[in-house]
């Protein structure tokens, strides 16, 4: 079964480590990636492709040196493969504007102000991941232990639904 | 007109020439009072009038004229906003109830004796038929009402010269005021910034106290917590454990965190050669050095449980201490930054302030490639809080104009023996030619939403702050974005 990858893009690798550790209980089922900057996320995406994986939720710091967290995650927009790709922005010191932006031209799905709770990241991607889950038609059996158990069984339960319907 | 004892000619007349005008007129009217005394129809028409009294008064049909032959008589007028202001002052010679007499409208204004006056008051009819009845007093008095006419036009003429030169000088004078009150708002201007900034580097410099206990705080319990930890370690039953345990803890204090694509190397080997261990206990297994993994053969459960904390308990503890740090490098430069500005007068190595300024816009300077080039230079006197608002804001600026990419160049150096300079650069898209002369005005930006540092005063002030020191703020021509240039005095 291909998987499905998180990946976490931050120029500070303490912030980075943290991160992976606040996420570690989701590791086993969505492997975690992880980037230093956008360039290197990118990178990171088109080997996760290449492997036949896809990518189910890109956290992402705003300020980094080189292209900021809202231009990589714009252009990310522009790839077909990552359309339902779940999109998380975080950051201590975006402005106004910045948010604005990354809502309207980046398409992101949550935001997180730094520092964050372990309890509150998890919590955020776990919805994330679900999400794609159901958005992307991927089997929920295998993630229910990681995920929202309540939205997928009912996911399941509706899809059935429309099976026996037909 | 028949001819008299002169001729009047169009440019002097006979009683009001710039010469003998005032003993001309003296003599016409001793001329009307003497034929009007030896007229015996006339005997009542010469008056007097105490001060005060009215001759006429303003929208009034009293149908006479007078001519004054001694005192005065000052006229006044109603204006449209109902102030009653003072015309003319008509003195002996000259005439009142001229104009209601030769338009047949009603009085045109009040008119007031001044003093106590003498006149010849006569009534319109009266005074038709002294052309017949008395012809040289007629003439006499004909000759006075043209002369008076003729004065009252130049003085027309004289008023709206007196305007045109008070307009002028009104002109003048409310421009000066202009410019005293743009003067007075940008002297506000800069005076509410002062005041922002000295509050800014007070409550910075307070809360850089208030951080830097809490800080060192952190920082001496880890060190408690090292040497506490140590000493557990110490404790181990069976001296190969110990030394191992030891091992572990060491490298995770002093580890040197690899880069992401290092680990990715790391934990992608680990994961092909020990495919049924968890990713996420593969991935924390990656961040030790090879040959610390090597002392868990096989990965086994047992000792990883037991070892991997160990490790992991000295990285943690080593970010802390970094961290820690960082937050009082930060302290220690945010209150040398913010030192208030009554030091005054000291000698200052520039350099000092414009890394200073560096660290503390380090986040916004994350976007950019930053080029120093600050070689020794000479020291030079000052208040180093003011030059650190120069620094910052034309590194600020700098970085607004540059956008989200570009490179930031900050070179020192000096000029000659007696000066030394500070060139800051950016490749930005400049400073556009009409805008030039503009940008070190007070309230000048180019910042849509001027929320940043405030007012547009940046560069006003930052010129100021130079110019106090005995220096130059300019900006110099390029190719390529814009380069602001600070001079400065060595210090003697």
């Amino acid at each position: 079964m291909d998987k499905i990858y998180i990946l976490c893009v931050d120029d500070e690798s303490d912030v980075l480590r943290s991160v992976t550790r606040d996420l570690a209980e989701l590791e086993d089922a969505f492997p975690i990636e992880t980037a230093a900057s956008a360039d290197e996320a990118d990178r990171q995406i088109d080997r996760v492709f290449e492997r036949g994986d896809r990518v189910g939720l890109v956290l992402c710091d705003h300020v980094m040196p080189g292209r900021n967290g809202v231009d990589f995650l714009i252009e990310l927009r522009k790839r077909p493969e990552l359309e339902l790709t779940r999109k998380v922005l975080f950051t201590g010191q975006a402005g106004h504007e910045d948010t604005v932006q990354a809502i309207n031209r980046a398409g992101i799905t949550h935001y997180v102000a730094k520092p964050w709770k372990r309890e509150d990241l998890l919590a955020v991607a776990r919805d994330e991941l679900t999400d794609y889950v159901i958005d992307a038609g991927v089997d929920p059996l295998a993630y229910m232990k990681y995920l929202d158990k309540g939205r997928l069984a009912e996911h399941v339960h509706r899809q059935n639904r429309t099976h026996t319907g037909q | 007109m028949s001819t008299g004892r002169t001729e009047p000619t169009p440019d002097s007349d006979p009683v009001e020439g710039e010469g003998g005008g005032r003993s001309g007129r003296a003599a016409a009217v001793a001329d009307v009072r003497r034929l009007t005394e030896a007229s015996p129809e006339l005997r009542d028409a010469i008056q007097t009038f105490p001060t005060g009294a009215y001759l006429l008064r303003e929208g009034g049909k009293r149908g006479r004229i007078y001519c004054l032959l001694e005192g005065s008589v000052t006229q006044y007028k109603t204006s449209a906003s109902g102030e009653r202001v003072p015309v003319d002052v008509v003195r002996e010679g000259d005439g009142v109830g001229l104009l209601s007499y030769c338009t047949g409208n009603p009085n045109y204004t009040d008119a007031v004796a001044t003093c106590p006056v003498t006149a010849l008051v006569l009534d319109f009819d009266t005074f038709g038929s002294l052309a017949r009845s008395n012809p040289p007093l007629y003439e006499r008095l004909q000759a006075l009402i043209r002369d008076n006419l003729t004065q009252r036009y130049r003085r027309m003429v004289e008023l709206h010269l007196e305007v045109a030169t008070v307009n002028a000088a009104l002109e003048e004078e409310r421009d000066a005021l202009r410019r005293t009150v743009r003067e007075l708002e940008d002297t506000r201007l800069r005076l509410a910034h002062q005041e922002k900034m000295a509050v800014l580097g007070r409550l910075v410099a307070g809360l850089a106290h208030e951080i830097n206990n809490p800080a060192a705080a952190v920082l001496r319990s880890v060190d408690y917590l090292c040497d506490a930890f140590e000493h557990v370690l110490a404790q181990l039953p069976g001296e190969t454990d110990r030394d191992i345990a030891r091992r572990f803890w060491d490298s995770g204090i002093c580890a040197d965190l690899p880069d992401t694509a290092t680990q990715r190397e790391r934990l992608d080997r680990l994961v092909a050669e020990y495919s049924h261990v968890p990713r996420s206990l593969l991935r924390r297994l990656a961040g030790l050095p090879s040959e610390v993994l090597s002392l868990m053969p096989d990965l086994e459960k047992d000792r990883v449980e037991r070892l991997l904390p160990v490790f992991e308990a000295g990285l943690n503890l080593q970010t802390i201490q970094v961290s820690s740090e960082r937050i009082q490098n930060l302290v220690v430069n945010l209150k040398k930054y913010a030192r208030p500005g009554t030091e005054g007068d000291r000698t200052i190595d520039l350099r000092e302030g414009i890394r200073e300024t560096l660290l503390i816009l380090r986040g916004a300077l994350k976007r950019f490639e930053v080029e120093l080039d600050l070689p020794d230079i000479p020291v030079v006197r000052g208040d180093s809080g003011k030059l650190n608002q120069v620094w910052t804001n034309l590194i600020y600026n700098a970085c607004e104009a540059m956008g989200d990419a570009g490179r930031l160049s900050v070179r020192c150096g000096t000029i000659g023996e007696k000066r030394v300079f500070v060139r800051v650069t950016d490749t930005g898209p400049g400073v556009p030619e009409e805008l030039r002369q503009r940008i070190f005005e007070p309230n000048f930006t180019t910042k849509e939403q001027a929320n940043h540092f405030g007012l547009g005063l940046g560069l006003a002030i930052s010129r100021d702050i130079i110019a106090d020191h005995g220096g130059e703020l300019r900006l110099e021509d390029s190719a390529e974005g814009a380069v602001f240039v600070v001079e400065l005095p060595v210090a003697d």
